[in-house]
């Protein structure tokens, strides 16, 4: 049984990675900002983020490369992103589909305080791709972490649902 | 939103609708990279922007459970 939940979730990684790659491709084909890039989580990535990861101005003390295994071993289906200024790293997104995956949630998203690019901008390309690949009509952003990343969200079009704490907007 | 913008959006995802998933993702992300680009200075994105579950240190929480809410 063991085994065959094994390979089950290794079919799942294999599927769903292709759909994370294509996503991302689709998002950067799409993207016209000169020297800006979105990409999977890697190596690289996690390299970056030494840059800025004892920052003083980081509002969460997140440790991405310690949280990112017990994500991508819990969720084959996950939605990852990381986004790029040349080689800047500007910040790390991690989310997962609903129960039936009619919505993409985005459960962790944060960026670099170095970074003046717009990192939701970014992510909501490689978000709304996979979403769409998905089949998911919603997208929603698990817990602002203050007022003012809330009313920025409702600014970008998401409706704010008190009930779970989260920002929602519909894609189809 | 005027009715006009209204009507302009209802028949483009009703177009979006009858593509596949890929044309579907093309389509819409081009739609979203103008938009990006066109109000690219008119709302700043707040400094250290952040958002997810996390304890009262500042520590990720892994949220492990199930998302049943499905039917919006």
């Amino acid at each position: 049984m063991a085994g065959y939940k094994l390979r089950m979730r290794d079919e799942l990684e294999r599927r769903y990675g292709e759909l994370r790659r294509q996503s991302i491709q689709l998002a950067n084909q799409a993207l016209r900002t000169p020297d800006t890039r979105i990409s999977l989580v890697d190596g690289a990535a996690y390299a970056a983020f030494q840059r800025w990861s004892n920052h003083p101005n980081r509002k969460v003390d997140w440790d991405w490369p310690s949280a990112w295994p017990s994500w991508k071993i819990h969720y084959p289906k996950r939605f990852e992103c990381a986004t790029w200024k040349g080689d800047r790293l500007i910040g790390f997104a991690m989310g997962r589909p609903t129960y039936q995956a009619t919505g993409l949630r985005l459960d962790y998203i944060e960026k670099s305080p170095e970074a003046s690019e717009p990192h939701l901008d970014l992510t909501y390309l490689a978000l709304y791709a996979y979403a769409t690949l998905l089949g998911a009509t919603y997208v929603k952003i698990m817990n602002p972490i203050n007022k003012d990343v809330r009313d920025y969200y409702e600014q970008k079009g998401f409706k704010y649902d008190p009930g779970t704490n989260s920002c929602i907007r519909r894609i189809i | 939103m005027s009715n006009e913008i209204k009507d302009f959006d209802t028949a483009y995802n009703e177009k979006l609708k009858k593509l596949s998933k890929e044309e579907r993702a093309k389509a819409g992300l081009k739609k979203l990279a103008q938009e990006m680009e066109a109000n690219k200075d008119k709302i700043k994105e707040p400094e250290g922007l952040a958002s997810g579950a996390t304890d009262k240190n500042g520590k990720m929480i892994i949220d492990l459970d199930e998302d049943y809410e499905d039917d919006r």
